[in-house]
């Protein structure tokens, strides 16, 4: 009988320390809530093709972080070692992780389009103006300074840019920030063909550009270099990202650096995009996650990237008469920095207006531009609001 | 902090954060018309040098051929098509003292 005892209190044990039991703690019911969340974000990712590589990382960091029991985000104490998941956060936590996936973006990036055109790079420019339009929107729904710059660097449309400021200024709305902003990247072909055709007209939209001139060797390399100096100085807070980005590049255009531009586009880049999607998603909690400021979060991230649609569009519009006729405004909607997406978006609109119209090359000098207009606009709201 | 001064600081910072993004991408823009200009002046002073050669070996050749190439090279540098040129008349010029 003794034997059978023994065998209850056993199994009774394993079963209160297992995490399902751990369940009925409290407020642990809500765990249940996000791993729904986490499994809706893995559908997503891999049936509906939502952004893959970065949003299926931060469903399963999702999952796991919800599991309770896994203590996978402890950090140590005196003593027991921390959690696996909080070791890796550390890169996100020091601000290592988004200027390193930086790095391989620029190691990608052909700024050849936007030297061949600058007068694009303002079209990147204009595209930011929908961060301040969310940030302001953020402000009035009662969002600290902090937190409205994190929901309005949404509009960026650029994940480590996010990240990398969310991290700084409002850690605790990290994850709810990451997933709003790469949720709105994967829909930029459903957000913007609407707005682009709302505030175009059809002649506009039919605009055939003159060819770009070719680029030089020489300009695209100190391209890089000069920017680099440039926006560094004026803006210190944004030298991580820019700097990380024009490293990347300058390792591709350099042509003597090819195994550097290699790794840092490919595997470096793709590692650290797990270690930083699985942890950014680790840091989605039930109490963070499930409030009504997430919904205000998604809402005003719509709001941004439509507004930075818009802008961008606006300011082609003016850019279209200013130079009678010769820049189709569509590829102000490019300066939406999802690369290369928005620029494809912008080509189908106008494919579909024109089928000669090529616009694809044209539409990346406004996309690339939105990366570094992003990254300053992270830099100046770093300046003034860290702490 | 009331709303509406959060509101009226949120409007400073961003007109402030405007001005210094539209600042630095317009800084950055006329750097790269530098770079244009500078590339410019460099192409112009080899392509001097490549025409004295150039020009007495292609003058044995046909006519219409002489006249294609010449069409095509300017085409090619304007950066359009030869149907959108008219050749009126291509006189050989004299280069003195390059």
């Amino acid at each position: 009988m003794d034997f059978f005892n023994l065998l209850k209190e056993a199994v009774f044990g394993l079963a209160a320390s297992s995490g399902f039991a751990l369940f009925f703690k409290g407020d642990n019911y809500l765990y249940i809530i996000m791993i729904g969340i986490s499994l809706l974000l893995i559908y997503l990712a891999i049936v509906k093709n939502y952004e893959p590589l970065l949003l299926l990382p931060i469903a399963f960091g999702m999952l796991l972080a919800n599991l309770p029991g896994s203590n996978l985000m402890l950090p140590p104490t005196a003593s027991e070692n921390g959690g696996l998941l909080w070791y890796l956060y550390q890169g996100d936590e020091l601000g290592i992780f988004p200027p390193l996936i930086f790095l391989g973006v620029g190691a990608m990036t052909d700024f050849g389009p936007l030297i061949a055109n600058p007068r694009s790079i303002l079209l990147g420019g204009a595209a930011q103006m929908g961060i301040f339009a969310a940030f302001l929107g953020a402000l009035l729904l009662g969002f600290t300074p902090q937190e409205a710059s994190c929901i309005g660097i949404i509009g960026g449309a650029d994940g480590p840019t996010t990240i990398f400021l969310s991290n700084k200024l409002a850690p605790h709305m990290l994850a709810t920030v990451a997933v709003a902003a790469y949720s709105y990247m994967a829909l930029v072909p459903i957000i913007q063909p609407p707005v682009m055709k709302l505030l175009t007209t059809k002649e506009e939209r039919a605009i055939k550009m003159e060819q770009l001139r070719v680029v030089s060797k020489t300009e695209k390399i100190i391209f890089p270099i000069a920017v680099t100096i440039l926006v560094v100085l004026l803006i210190p807070d944004c030298a991580p990202l820019i700097g990380m980005l024009m490293l990347g590049n300058l390792f591709k255009e350099s042509m003597v650096t090819e195994k550097l531009a290699r790794a840092a586009s490919e595997y470096m880049m793709y590692i650290i995009t797990i270690f930083l999607g699985v942890t950014v998603g680790a840091t989605a909690r039930a109490d963070t996650f499930l409030n009504p400021k997430t919904l205000g979060v998604f809402l005003l991230g719509l709001v941004a990237f439509a507004s930075a649609t818009a802008c961008g569009i606006l300011l082609g519009k003016i850019m279209c008469k200013a130079t009678h006729g010769k820049v189709n405004p569509l590829i102000g909607a490019a300066g939406v920095s999802a690369v290369p997406m928005a620029a494809r978006v912008a080509q189908k609109v106008g494919a579909s207006e024109n089928p000669n119209n090529y616009l694809l090359m044209h539409a990346m000098g406004p996309n690339v531009a939105g990366v570094i207009g992003s990254a300053v606009v992270a830099g100046v709201f770093l300046s003034l609001y860290k702490i | 902090m009331s709303r509406l001064s959060l509101l009226v600081e949120g409007l400073s910072v961003t007109v402030i954060g405007v001005l210094i993004v539209a600042v630095i991408l317009l800084v950055i823009s006329f750097m790269i018309d530098v770079f244009r200009v500078m590339s410019q002046k460099k192409e112009q002073k080899p392509e001097q040098k490549l025409e004295v050669p150039v020009a007495p070996a292609i003058v044995e050749t046909d006519d219409s051929e002489l006249v294609a190439v010449i069409t095509a090279a300017i085409a090619a540098s304007l950066g359009t098509h030869t149907d959108r040129l008219v050749v009126r008349s291509i006189k050989k010029a004299v280069l003195r003292g390059v």
